[in-house]
């Protein structure tokens, strides 16, 4: 099928779509990507976009020409003629304490909680943390007036697809007997360590005063239980929802190919299907004209060897998506407003 | 068919001119326990098995440990074992690869100090709760890994452990993991095992750290911020940087070269942009080979090759790690 345009794909999506999740291995500019099919959408579709990331890098404030991204959303200029185009950087730490004030039951839990010693450390690291903020804040912003488009960056995390699993690991935890486990001590004094074989383990392994310290975070947090769960849903509903659309960016080498194409299974697993791949830092085509018997004809030997393994590279096979869209994206070094991010997809291949 | 084989003899003249000196194996510390690391992306793992291969071909019992536990050592090991390394000549020593979870090493790590017997169909749940908990305090979940691989390195059969590493930015927790823990948590079987494991780390007669990096710029400031960060935070000592995928590059005068072979008549547009990104590549490697070379630390460069783990072997990068 021929493209009226090589952009035609991505238009078609930013002029539909509500909520926009840019999943991908890391290292492939999934960032940069999420900020450019932001200002793609504000610059060529007058859309009011809301561009969210987790990744503490802070490249996307760099990508967007403003100074920092704070944690409420940023206006960013976006020139005449445009939508409104805003950026919020998720920060962690500052997300988990409007959480807990937000869920905590009454005064006294949110405070002791906040003091807890563990408080900061497990919140920042509890497993998938960062990709249940994520969500949590994609649950309030899809609501918001303000935009008709979030565009989310997911964390670079080592399960890239965490963030999907994240709101269903919430419900299992706080559902689950670990978390019965964790707070026995608490509900009943008369658990003694050696009836439960995880706080045997767990009390020789840790000591005592700092297995007691984990079972009163666990106790507290466990008051937030009913908020989060009912939060936890309303996240899956938006995840599931028609107008939510998945973009998967990868770049040509074989590696990061391979993953993307592994993401895309767990993501099958999942009911998700991409609307859009994206090949980043795509070669330019005119480098497949090159042949062979021209090469040949350089006669530096060193000369053409780096050639030969420029083109090598140019040639490489891009994994089969089958019917899912793929706009080749090329490399672009100058990208400093929002005009370039936005023009990232014209001189798409 | 494009002619390959020159670039995949990595002993090419111009990157020798980046490597100070030929690593010299014999002068150098032959580490029992040596740990990858590296950006994701940059040719770890192949690293790795290229390392375990060239120790158990020249007869070592080689353990290669994969703390990430996601396939890619076992994979690159197997993808090279069925080429020319697995020659079954000279002695061949033994290889194997290890795989570590959480639950594993949780498993193992109860049996080998606590003697605490616990039946396998309890291990599971336990584990996961551990997921948990160990999430809580920093330097839980890496204790079980390195006590689990410093147990191997102290009362297994091997020569040689080879640890393909976690990614950058985990790699420290994990080396001062044993340093550390004391600090955040009281007294326990844990906290009284971690002063063996620092002291075992911190030898650099039995440890040292191989980073792996590839020419290109973020890679490259990201290994040079983990080299400050090995050296400044941790007590254990870097053998030297393996950097791989080294493009061809073009050598002195290299620009005129290219600019006359551009002017030639009746070179295609597509020919003569190849040209000027060879042109650019040769220069940007150039940049941050100069830049890994003020490391001051011995380095090893391996080619962009078809098979990538016979390259590491045929690289030398194995002398790094005193073997030859």
């Amino acid at each position: 099928m021929m493209a009226a345009s090589p952009s035609e794909p991505v238009d078609g999506l930013l002029a539909s779509a509500t909520v926009l999740v840019v999943i991908g291995p890391g290292g492939v500019g999934k960032t940069t990507l999420a900020a450019a099919l932001g200002a793609r959408a504000v610059v060529s579709h007058q859309r009011r976009v809301l561009v969210v990331t987790v990744d503490p890098a802070r490249r996307l404030a760099e990508a967007l020409g403003i100074r920092e991204v704070a944690e409420e959303p940023i206006l960013v200029p976006a020139g005449p003629g445009a939508g409104r185009l805003w950026a919020l950087m998720v920060d962690m730490a500052r997300s988990w304490d409007r959480l807990v004030h937000r869920h905590a039951p009454d005064a006294k839990t949110e405070s002791s909680l906040l003091e807890n010693p563990l408080y900061r450390t497990l919140t920042t690291r509890f497993v998938q943390s960062h990709d249940y903020i994520a969500l949590d804040r994609l649950a309030d912003l899809v609501d918001d007036d303000r935009y008709d488009l979030v565009i989310i960056d997911t964390p670079p995390s080592t399960h890239a697809l965490g963030v999907l699993d994240a709101p269903d690991r919430m419900i299992d935890f706080f559902g689950s007997r670990l978390s019965t486990w964790l707070t026995a001590p608490y509900r009943n004094r008369l658990v003694r360590a050696s009836a439960s074989p995880f706080l045997a383990v767990a009390e020789r392994l840790l000591g005592g005063p700092f297995l007691a310290q984990i079972a009163d975070f666990f106790w507290l947090l466990s008051a937030l239980q009913p908020d989060f769960v009912r939060r936890a849903k309303q996240v899956n509903v938006v995840l599931n929802a028609p107008d939510t659309r998945y973009v998967m960016v990868h770049t040509p080498e074989p590696l990061p190919a391979q993953r993307a194409i592994e993401l895309a299974a767990s993501l099958a697993e999942r009911g998700f299907v991409p609307s859009l791949v994206l090949v980043n830092r795509s070669p330019d085509p005119i480098l497949a004209a090159v042949t062979d018997a021209e090469v040949e004809q350089i006669d530096d030997e060193r000369v053409r060897e780096a050639v030969a393994a420029v083109l090598r590279e140019a040639r490489r096979e891009m994994p089969d998506w089958g019917d899912i869209p793929i706009q080749k994206v090329p490399w672009s070094n100058e990208l400093a407003t929002v005009a370039d991010l936005a023009g990232v997809f014209d001189a798409a291949i | 068919m494009l002619n390959v084989a020159s670039a995949s003899e990595p002993d090419r003249p111009d990157l020798d001119q980046h490597s100070a000196e030929t690593v010299d194996a014999s002068s150098m510390a032959r580490p029992r326990l040596v740990i990858l690391s590296g950006k994701g992306g940059v040719g770890r793992s192949t690293v790795a098995a290229g390392l375990a291969i060239a120790a158990a071909a020249r007869g070592e019992r080689v353990l290669a440990v994969d703390v990430t536990a996601d396939g890619g050592l076992a994979a690159a090991v197997a993808s090279a074992r069925t080429g020319p390394v697995d020659s079954e000549e000279n002695g061949f020593g033994s290889l194997e690869v290890l795989a570590l979870s959480t639950e594993q090493s949780l498993s193992q790590y109860v049996e080998l100090y606590l003697k605490l017997p616990i039946a396998p169909s309890r291990i599971g749940p336990i584990a996961r709760i551990f997921d948990y908990v160990a999430t809580a305090a920093p330097g839980v979940r890496e204790i079980l890994t390195i006590g689990k691989i410093a147990w191997e390195v102290r009362e297994g059969p091997w020569d040689a452990v080879i640890v393909d590493g976690p990614a950058t930015g985990h790699i420290i927790e994990l080396l001062a993991a044993a340093d550390n823990l004391g600090s955040v948590i009281g007294r326990g079987v844990l906290v009284d095992q971690t002063d063996w494991i620092g002291e075992l780390l911190a030898d650099p007669v039995t440890t040292q750290v191989v980073t792996v990096v590839t020419p290109e710029e973020l890679p490259t400031s990201e290994t040079l911020g983990l080299i400050h960060r090995i050296e400044h935070e941790t007590r254990v000592a870097i053998a030297g940087i393996v950097v791989n995928r080294v493009p061809p590059m073009l050598g002195p005068d290299g620009d005129a070269r290219v600019v006359r072979e551009q002017a030639e008549p009746g070179v295609s547009d597509g020919l003569r942009k190849a040209l000027g990104l060879a042109m650019s590549r040769s220069e940007s490697t150039e940049t941050q080979l100069v830049r890994l070379a003020e490391t001051g630390l011995p380095r090893c460069l391996v080619g962009e090759v078809v098979d990538p783990v016979a390259a590491v072997v045929a690289a030398g990068v194995a002398a790094l790690v005193g073997r030859s």
